[in-house]
Parts: C-alpha cells; sequence; structure tokens
C-alpha cells in the first residue's frame, strides 16, 4: 500500500470513528446515566463513569409490578413470531403461485397486491380498530399479529426468489409424474432458506418496532410490548419528578438484549435488510 | 382435452395457495380502506356503535382545510420531511464511501452507526428528551462553554422543536441508509473504477460519474421509502412534544391519532388519513418522474 494511501486511511478511519462515536453516544449517555442520581446526569462536563453507581435504579425497574419487564418482553418476542409464522406462510404460499403458476386473474391479483404497498397503514387503521374490537381482539396481541400477515414485501420477495428458480426443475417433476403440490414441497420448499430467513429478520424488525399500533390495541400494562413499556417508564419517570435515572435505567433494559443480539448476529441483520434493499 | 385438464388442474392449486393471503387481504386491507373511504364522508362515535355512523359529505374536508391546527401539523411535516430526508441521504451517501474504501474496521464502524437503529425509536427519543430539555445536558453544556446566556426551551417552542426532531430522525435512521448503500457500492463492477483510474480521474470525479449513477436505483429506492416514512411520522413527535405544556407542535399522524382516540371523531381522523394518503402518492408521483429522469439502470 502506498505510504498516502495509508495515511489517508489513518485519517478517515479515524474522521469516521469520531463521527462514530457520536452515534455511540445516545446508548453510552443512557447507560451512564441510568447508574446515577438524577441530577448528577444533566451535569455538564459529563462524568462518563458515575463515581458511586446506583444499582438500585434497576432494581426500581425491576420490581414495577405494574410493569413485569420479562413477561413484557415475552409479549414482543410472541408478536414478532406470530407475524413471522402468519407473514411466512401467507408470503410463501402468495409467492410461490404467482411464481410457478398459471391462473385467471394472476396479474390483476398481484397488481392489486402491489397497490396496497402503497397505501399508508394509517388509512386502514381505524376500520382495524373497529373491527378488532368487535371481534373481541381489543387488548389481545392477536390484534397486533393478524394484521401484519399479510406482508406484501414479503409476498414480493419470495415471488422474486421462486422465480429464479428455472422451469427445468418444474418440468421434470412433472414429467415424473408429480402433482403440483408434491412438486412444491419437494423440489421448490427445501430451497428457500436464505430468502426465508431474511423475510424473517425483516418482519421481526418491523413488528418489534410498532408503536403506534401496540399504543392503540393494547391497554393493560402485562400485555404491553416493549415500546410501550419504556414509553410508559420513561415518560413517568420524566414527567412526574424528574425521575431521569429510572428512565435511563428502564431505556437500558428495555434495549440492551436487541442491543446485544445484533451485536452476535450482525451478519445476519445486515444481509438481510441489504439485499431487501437491493431487490428494488 | 388433457391440456385444459392440467390447467384446471393447476388453477384450482393455484387458488389454494393463493387462499390464505386472499383472505387476510380481503378482512384486513380491502375492507378496511372501503370502510375508511365511507369513514372520511362521514361523523362517527366509534364507541356509540355502527349506528351511530351519520354521513356528512365534504364536511369533513371542509373542517380540515380550514383547521388552523391542522395546517401547522401540514407545515411541520414537510418541514421535517424536506431537512431528514437529504441529511440523512446526504450523509449516508457520503459516510457509506468512505467507509467502503478508505478505512480500516468498516465492519466495525458500520455496526456503530447502525446502533440507533437498534435501539428502539421511543428509548432514543426520550433520551434525546431529556438530552434537549430545558434543564438538560445540551443547555448546561451550552452554558458551561458560554455559547449561550440563558437555557433555549428546545423543547417547548414550537419553532425549535424541529431541531432535536430532526437530529433524532437522521441518527436514528442513518444506520439502516448506510446498510442499505453499502451493499449497493459493493455491486458496483470493479473494472469501471479501475478504468477510470487508467484515464486519470480523482476521487470525487469517480464518485460523481461512476458512484452516484451505478447506485442511483438504490439511492431513488432510499429516498422513496424513507420520504413516505418521514410522512408518517408520530412517535418521536409524541415522546418529544407530548408533555410539553407550551407548544401545540404537531404533524399529520400525530392529528389523526388525536381526532380519533382522543376527541372521537373517528370521521374527521379518516379525513385526515386520507388526506395523508394523497400527499404521500403526490410526492411519490413527482419523485417517480424523477427516477425517469436521473436514474440509471444498466
Amino acid at each position: 500500500m502506498k505510504k498516502s494511501r495509508f495515511a489517508s486511511k489513518i485519517f478517515f478511519t479515524v474522521l469516521m470513528g469520531a463521527i462514530g462515536i457520536v452515534f455511540l453516544l445516545p446508548l453510552i449517555w443512557m447507560a451512564s446515566s441510568s447508574l446515577k442520581y438524577p441530577l448528577d446526569i444533566m451535569r455538564f462536563p459529563i462524568q462518563w463513569i458515575p463515581g458511586d453507581p446506583q444499582w438500585s435504579n434497576y432494581t426500581y425497574v425491576f420490581t414495577r409490578k405494574l410493569y413485569p419487564i420479562g413477561h413484557i418482553y415475552l409479549n414482543s418476542l410472541l408478536v414478532a413470531f406470530g407475524t413471522i409464522l402468519g407473514a411466512v406462510i401467507i408470503s410463501v404460499t402468495s409467492g410461490y403461485a404467482f411464481a410457478k403458476m398459471r391462473f385467471r386473474g394472476k396479474n390483476f391479483i398481484f397488481m392489486v397486491y402491489l397497490a396496497t404497498m402503497m397505501i399508508p397503514v394509517q388509512v386502514t387503521l381505524i376500520p382495524r380498530f373497529y373491527m378488532l374490537r368487535q371481534f373481541g381482539f381489543y387488548d389481545n396481541l392477536l390484534a397486533l399479529v393478524l394484521p401484519g400477515c399479510f406482508y406484501a414485501i414479503g409476498i414480493l420477495m419470495m415471488r422474486q426468489f421462486f422465480m429464479t428458480i428455472p422451469m427445468e426443475m418444474t418440468e421434470s417433476g412433472k414429467i415424473d409424474g408429480a402433482g403440483m403440490f408434491a412438486i412444491f414441497l419437494r423440489l421448490h420448499l427445501p430451497l428457500i432458506r436464505s430468502p426465508l430467513a431474511a423475510l424473517s429478520v425483516l418482519v421481526f424488525v418491523t413488528s418489534w418496532n410498532e408503536f403506534l399500533n401496540p399504543l392503540i390495541f393494547i391497554n393493560s400494562p402485562e400485555n404491553f410490548t416493549i415500546p410501550l413499556f419504556l414509553n410508559a417508564l420513561m415518560e413517568a419517570a420524566v414527567g412526574v419528578g424528574y425521575e431521569y435515572h429510572y428512565a435511563m435505567a428502564a431505556g437500558v433494559v428495555g434495549t440492551l438484549p436487541l442491543v446485544i443480539a445484533f451485536i452476535f448476529l450482525q451478519h445476519f441483520f445486515v444481509e438481510s435488510i441489504a439485499t431487501s434493499g437491493l431487490k428494488n | 382435452m388433457a391440456r385444459s385438464k392440467v390447467f384446471k388442474h393447476e388453477e384450482r392449486v393455484a387458488y389454494l395457495f393463493l387462499a390464505p393471503g386472499i383472505i387476510f387481504f380481503l378482512l384486513f386491507i380491502a375492507f378496511p380502506i372501503l370502510f375508511s373511504a365511507v369513514l372520511a364522508f362521514s361523523e362517527w362515535n366509534l364507541f356509540q356503535g355502527i349506528t351511530g355512523l351519520e354521513f356528512v359529505g365534504l364536511e369533513n374536508f371542509k373542517q380540515l382545510f380550514a383547521d388552523r391546527q391542522f395546517f401547522s401539523a401540514l407545515k411541520n411535516n414537510l418541514l421535517y420531511v424536506i431537512f431528514d430526508v437529504p441529511i440523512t441521504l446526504g450523509a449516508s451517501l457520503v459516510l457509506s464511501y468512505i467507509i467502503k474504501e478508505r478505512v480500516f474496521g468498516s465492519k466495525v464502524l458500520r455496526a456503530v452507526f447502525f446502533i440507533p437503529y437498534v435501539i428502539h425509536i421511543v428509548a432514543l427519543a426520550h433520551v434525546f428528551k431529556m438530552f434537549f430539555n430545558t434543564n438538560g445536558l445540551l443547555n448546561n453544556a451550552l452554558l458551561g462553554l458560554g455559547l449561550a446566556d440563558e437555557p433555549l426551551r428546545w423543547l417547548s417552542r414550537s419553532d425549535l422543536l424541529i431541531y432535536p426532531l430532526v437530529a433524532l430522525g437522521v441518527i436514528g435512521k442513518m444506520g439502516y441508509s448506510m446498510v442499505v448503500y453499502l451493499a449497493a457500492l459493493q455491486n458496483v463492477p470493479r473494472e469501471l473504477y479501475e478504468a477510470s483510474e487508467i484515464d486519470g480521474a480523482g476521487g470525487l470525479k469517480r464518485f460523481l460519474k461512476i458512484t452516484l449513477p451505478m447506485t442511483s436505483p438504490t439511492i431513488f429506492f432510499l429516498a422513496m421509502t424513507m420520504t413516505i416514512q418521514a410522512f408518517q411520522l408520530y412517535a418521536s413527535v409524541k415522546v418529544l412534544a407530548q408533555s410539553s405544556m407550551t407548544t401545540t407542535f404537531s404533524v399529520l399522524v400525530y392529528e389523526l391519532y388525536t381526532q380519533g382516540f382522543q376527541f372521537y371523531k373517528f370521521g374527521y381522523a379518516s379525513a385526515i388519513a386520507w388526506v395523508l394518503f394523497a400527499i404521500i402518492m403526490i410526492v411519490t408521483a413527482f419523485q417517480l418522474w424523477g427516477e425517469k429522469k436521473w436514474v440509471h439502470y444498466s
């Protein structure tokens, strides 16, 4: 490597590192503040490592009977996995039909599905609220799972993928006398591991990040998902008594597991998101 | 005939495969859309049941266009989009390009920038709320460094709120945008760069003449999706503005939520939703027109 090239690389690395630290600051400040007294949090210059760590802040967060953190984590996970299950079933079956089968109305239905991607979710929010409430799903986690199962992007992804499988495979299956269903099960299905993983990650992230939906459909704290928990606890802490320390501790508890999971599964996350952007 | 029999069989299986999708589509998309369209022209308190629905024609829209609060929300939303998307996109492009070629530890850096995206927007927003609070860290820093004489009321003044809001949006989304763009950068064929080096083109020229055109489809994709999301801004505003006593800062979806779920004016709220839809359509159409002009597909 030429000397100037090397020097330039070092320069940019340091520069990016500095900018990167700005991006890490919210997380670091949150973690550091979670162990302080409220007044110390806002102090400038910032004391990054608290001299007298208040681990009791965390005890406070964990003992909030009104917001059982373990149960709430479970809720978020259940909703995410439920949505993934539904979305995968619908995306794979619909995508496969669009890619590999011939039938009347194929283009029409596909166009309609695509058109729905244009419609912001807020348009259907109120009718969905009324409908699910009438069906008795208010304050029920299923209200968060069911609508999410129709994931147009997923159908698109699966269709694209199945279209890349050459027709020869289907033809040879037909020659062997297999019916469409058998062809699907034995020949095509085993191949979708990779796009399926990408789809699952996307659905998981979408579901996990939902805020407006859970806010509207869920009422009781024991049915909260993580975003609702974070909002409730952080809002209560700050609004009532300037209890910033509890708010920060709640923030850490709510977000740390995902950060850790991300650090270990980075490759997974990043690949899925990157390819979903490229497919377009 | 054997041929049409096979076709019929295939068609039947196809419909079987499509069934789950179609059912969910009709239930959770098609029917709600139609219902919502009816609601936009009605007055309805949903808690009084379906009988309380009263058809009022264009009344909701007339009210909407005379509503100062709504226009303020619309203005704020537009302002946000105009700042948030270009800054996020522009910064992502530049930073991604630098990370791609010119640094050590690109994977680590990529993860670092992605972290705010992984922290939930609600948590991030609350951290920003504390940071920008009138007696919060930023003001203390500004006072301590002598850059300000008195604390700025970032969160309580409608004219200042846009700054923390945009900062939150940029930092929260940049990681995602960078990850997508880095993947696009990978796909630019090396030969193009090598050929240009032979021709003696400098770094900036290479960026403008090769990188930008070759990655324009992805740039366009990012611009479109981020714009659509920016118009649907909600969580950030709810956290930053809601408990502040002196500001009535709002954005479109926040108005929708307030009118519908606080004032129970579900017809009016539906009208807001459709206006939101119309705005997004117009902006997207404009971007698609731009795509024809600027995006290069090989």
